[in-house]
């Protein structure tokens, strides 16, 4: 346990405890520093786009449940005895091993305007004239939310499949047998068996959703205007491109707060049920 | 067996002294950097090995042979890497001494006071060997914060097989902008493809039509004056009418428009040949270039920098200046296809020789633009925000006047923080 | 019958989300194997004779690909290491002994989780210096080789073990360690497999870190050495594509490998 704890500290816990007071400067890294109260928590709070970036941080929690349900189903489905199950395992799990370069590559090619998802949804008439999927403000926070919960999903369904190992078969079987349908099962039976799986998914799916960086950051960089910017991808802008990482260390502790929000409210939620 | 207590407080304190040992502050670690009288110059690059080995090692060894107490340890980054290497190694103390930046990054380095003045260092002829457009746009409050290097220049590619498919002429190109936006649309209504390619930032649309985007120090944006309105409105249109696509256009979306045949014409630097030579054969084929039809040129340029905190200055400058002089300067062109920031280069023959590929036509394209040329370097610090509060006007077909007003008050506020 | 459709209608949805999940790793694949074949203009021509895997040698002769992956392999699987046994040795006693603070010093772990730190790296990197571990593999290696996600899998696993086996391991007289190793480990198999999946996957994608830290370029791991493809000077999509399909088939190997453990099969199964 002390190896563990001493990593934890030096690498994890220092460089918070480090960032903190950095909150209350104008800490640049390549200059000088300079204590400036509680003006970056000022400017935080009438700095437009930070809110805005809030905002859609925010929305994106909306894919929480989307991918735990997505996952959960695929980890029931892909548990089974079948032929080829474990083909179907790996192929599931493909997104997750997909560089993040490569998905933005391969996706920003199949939503341009002229890409394959404009094709079908044009020759099958869903669409009647074709749409920049990630230019667009109102659909493209959509998009990024779309291929976070692609690549998700399967990372998800690997730690379900890992905790319906603990349970146990018998348990299906006798439901079956009272004739309870698939549907019944998965909620009234598996659900509340993995519940420690779907609390610790769910909270890091949460956390993540709200730290949400990469898919902004290699597609849409956050525009256009503020329709994709995430709070995480502002932070890092203002840390790692502004030097200004007093003032993202600021937002970074605003951000904290509201994460620790959710982190609780999905406790408290799971504690009721 | 598990005396947890104990081990709690065992680890606090370890912990406490390790906080302790790395809380006194950077102390500096130069010891491995003076070797007896040797210097060692650390020089950091973009993206050039492994391709350019060759031609660095014989500029290295040709500086250390006329300088015989020095030592060039050259260390190449890739352009995603450089920022974040450069911020730590500054934090650590072990900041290289010649860095190779953008004008951006220059320019928000320089903000933070970061960079060493070459005003202070480098002869008035190598001053005034530079395009004054290119060496003069890091130049704030009468410091230059680095010296030039090479530089891309963009021009116009087109694929004339869409063209002579629809039976537009493949000759008399557009010369000005007007002629260019209306050619466009033109092609367009003909081909029902996208006439041109050109992203939604201020360098490419407001740089290119002549449009002072900044005050000279750069702490003022000036792009809600009337002359902007009017190219931002001639530039919605040019979105509505789909004769230029509502994309995100990096160098990728570029290439996998042209190569896909969706764009005839595409506005990029001397290096995007790179991206549809081997993987489309067929549209390398049929490629031709011509100069920007613009005001301006607008430059993409490596700069050279010295860090304000190298403990070599003098000798690190003696570097900067030898690489970009223009000697190396054309040497690197011919190995690179780059195009030079040196007055003198340019007038060497190899900018006006063809071998009848398109690379040369390319070179002659780019040589040719040089006049014109201009850097406009926007500080890295509110790139971003212009870019993406423009695109949002441009594409989603904002007002131009409110929108351009409420970018210049955003970032003149943040400008002056 | 019936159970036959229904067969067959459950294959058909798999295949359809499998195609969903796969494909754009199959354009990949197809445009690493398709040299001086426009991938972007669909629908292709394409012979048989236009597969080729010249752009796989062009990226072996670019990048010396063998002792990338060495350093890789050494590093990925220190990291692995290191975090299954840290990780399983910090999170049995969260999870099994009782002693004072246990809860509180439990929440204070997870609550690192939720702080980003935007410093983190510029930190880290002082404290490897100063630790005087920059340009080496204990650098690159030290900060990741216990993750607070990994505890938290690994305490979660052991929470499920009933006490009684602990139990019946004392009586027999066996010390805490030998019951950790002999008894309790074998019983978090799924999970100490998840964080040798997930650990592996994470240092071998992980780029910036090791380039930070390492000063020499010889010492890249191969996700670093394959940004080198992406310079606008070496630039060639057909690399990038076979870079890309090159560095995925380890990570695809090790989940291949370890889905036998963290799904049993036996267990698990309910239906034919």
């Amino acid at each position: 346990m002390l190896p563990g704890l001493l990593i934890l500290a030096v690498f994890v816990f220092w460089p918070l405890i480090y960032s903190i007071p950095l909150a209350f400067t104008d800490y640049s890294v390549v200059g000088d520093m300079h204590f400036v109260g509680m003006k970056n928590f000022q400017k935080a709070f009438s700095d437009s786009d930070f809110i805005a970036a809030l905002k859609n941080s925010i929305q994106y929690v909306i894919i929480v449940p989307i991918i735990q349900l997505i996952s959960l189903a695929f980890a029931v489905a892909l548990n089974q005895k079948m032929r080829g199950v474990k083909v179907f395992r790996t192929l599931f799990y493909f997104p997750v091993i997909t560089s993040t370069v490569a998905v933005s590559i391969v996706w920003s090619w199949l939503l341009s305007s002229g890409g394959l998802i404009n094709k079908i949804l044009l020759g099958t008439n869903i669409l009647s004239e074709k749409i920049s999927w990630l230019s667009n403000d109102q659909t493209a926070l959509w998009v990024l939310m779309f291929i976070t919960t692609w690549k998700g999903v399967g990372y998800y369904m690997v730690i379900y499949l890992a905790g319906l190992q603990s349970v146990p078969g018998e348990l299906t079987e006798a439901a079956r047998i009272d004739r309870a349908s698939s549907i019944q099962i998965f909620f009234k039976i598996l659900i509340p068996m993995l519940k420690p799986q779907v609390v610790m998914c769910s909270l890091m799916s949460v956390m993540s959703a709200i730290k949400v960086f990469d898919e902004p950051f290699v597609l849409t960089k956050g525009g256009p205007g503020n329709s994709t910017l995430t709070a995480s991808l502002y932070i890092y802008q203002k840390g790692f491109q502004n030097f200004d990482f007093g003032y993202a260390a600021a937002l970074s502790l605003i951000l904290s707060v509201i994460i620790l929000f959710f982190s609780l409210f999905v406790k408290l939620y799971n504690r009721k049920k | 067996m598990f005396n947890i207590k104990k081990k709690i407080a065992v680890s606090a304190i370890t912990m406490g002294l390790v906080i302790g040992t790395m809380g006194c502050g950077a102390a500096p670690s130069t010891a491995q950097k003076n070797d007896g009288d040797k210097e060692t110059i650390e020089f950091w690059t973009i993206s050039l090995q492994p391709t350019f080995n060759d031609y660095f090692e014989k500029l290295i060894a040709d500086f250390e042979g006329a300088n015989p107490n020095v030592t060039i340890n050259w260390k190449d980054y890739p352009k995603d890497t450089i920022q974040d290497k450069l911020l730590t190694s500054i934090a650590s103390d072990n900041a290289p001494d010649v860095v190779n930046l953008n004008a951006d990054m220059t320019l928000t380095l320089g903000d933070k006071s970061a960079l060493a003045n070459a005003e202070e260092f480098i002869s008035d002829e190598t001053k005034n060997s530079f395009f004054d457009g290119i060496y003069g746009a890091t130049k704030v409050e009468d410091k230059a914060l680095a010296l030039p290097w090479y530089t891309t220049i963009p021009i116009i590619y087109i694929n004339e097989s869409l063209l002579k498919d629809a039976g537009i002429p493949t000759e008399n190109y557009p010369t000005t902008a007007a002629e260019y936006y209306d050619w466009a649309i033109d092609v367009k209504k003909k081909t029902n493809l996208y006439g041109m390619a050109m992203e939604a930032n201020i360098r490419e649309i407001l740089g290119s039509a002549g449009v002072p985007v900044f005050n000279e120090d750069y702490t003022e944006l000036l792009i809600n004056k009337p002359e902007a309105v009017e190219v931002i409105k001639e530039f919605q249109k040019l979105y509505a009418d789909s004769a230029n696509p509502k994309e995100n256009l990096d160098q990728e979306t570029r290439a996998q428009l042209y190569n896909s045949k969706q764009v005839v014409s595409v506005y990029s630097g001397t290096t995007f040949v790179n991206k549809f030579k081997t993987t489309a054969p067929d549209v390398y084929q049929n490629t031709t270039v011509i100069p920007v039809p613009f005001e301006h040129s607008v430059t993409t340029t490596m700069y050279l920098g010295v860090p304000d905190k190298s403990k070599h200055k003098e000798m690190a400058f003696k570097f900067a200046e030898f690489v970009s002089n223009p000697d190396n300067q054309l040497e690197f062109s011919k190995t690179a296809n780059t195009i030079p920031s040196t007055k003198k280069t340019i007038e060497d023959p190899y900018f006006k020789e063809s071998d009848g590929s398109l690379e040369s036509q390319i070179k002659i394209a780019a040589a040719s633009g040089l006049e014109k040329s201009k850097e406009i370097p926007v500080p890295q610090h509110i790139l971003e925000k212009v870019n993406r509060d423009l695109q949002d006007i441009l594409f989603n077909d904002k007002d131009v006047q409110e929108g351009l007003d409420k970018i210049v008050e955003e970032v003149n506020k943040q400008l002056k923080d | 019958m019936n159970r036959k459709i229904k067969k067959t209608f459950t294959y058909l949805i798999l295949i359809c989300i499998s195609v969903i999940m796969v494909g754009p790793f199959l354009w990949l694949l197809l445009s690493s194997l398709l040299p001086n074949t426009n991938v972007y203009d669909f629908p292709y021509n394409v012979k048989l004779q236009s597969f080729s895997i010249s752009n796989f040698t062009g990226v072996f002769e670019f990048v010396d690909f063998g002792s990338y992956i060495w350093n890789t392999v050494l590093i990925s699987g220190a990291s692995v290491f290191l975090n299954a046994l840290i990780a399983s040795m910090t999170a049995y006693p969260l999870a099994k002994l009782n002693f004072k603070g246990k809860d509180i010093l439990f929440t204070i772990i997870i609550s690192a989780m939720i702080i980003p730190s935007t410093a983190a790296m510029v930190v880290n990197y002082l404290t490897i210096t100063k630790l005087g571990l920059s340009d080496s593999y204990l650098g690159v290696i030290l900060p990741t080789s216990v993750t607070i996600f990994n505890i938290f899998n690994m305490r979660q696993a052991f929470l499920n073990i009933p006490d009684s086996i602990r139990e019946s391991g004392r009586m027999d007289g066996a010390s805490e360690l030998r019951i950790f190793f002999s008894l309790i480990m074998p019983m978090v198999k799924p999970s100490i497999a998840v964080v040798v999946l997930f650990q592996f996957m994470a240092s071998w994608n992980d780029f910036l870190w090791p380039m930070i830290v390492l000063n020499s370029t010889n010492k890249y791991p191969l996700s670093a050495a394959l940004t080198m493809l992406n310079g606008q000077f070496a630039y060639n999509f057909g690399w990038v594509a076979a870079g890309t399909v090159l560095s995925i088939l380890p990570t695809l190997f090790i989940f291949v490998l370890t889905q036998d453990m963290f799904v049993d099969g036996v267990s698990g199964a309910n239906k034919g």
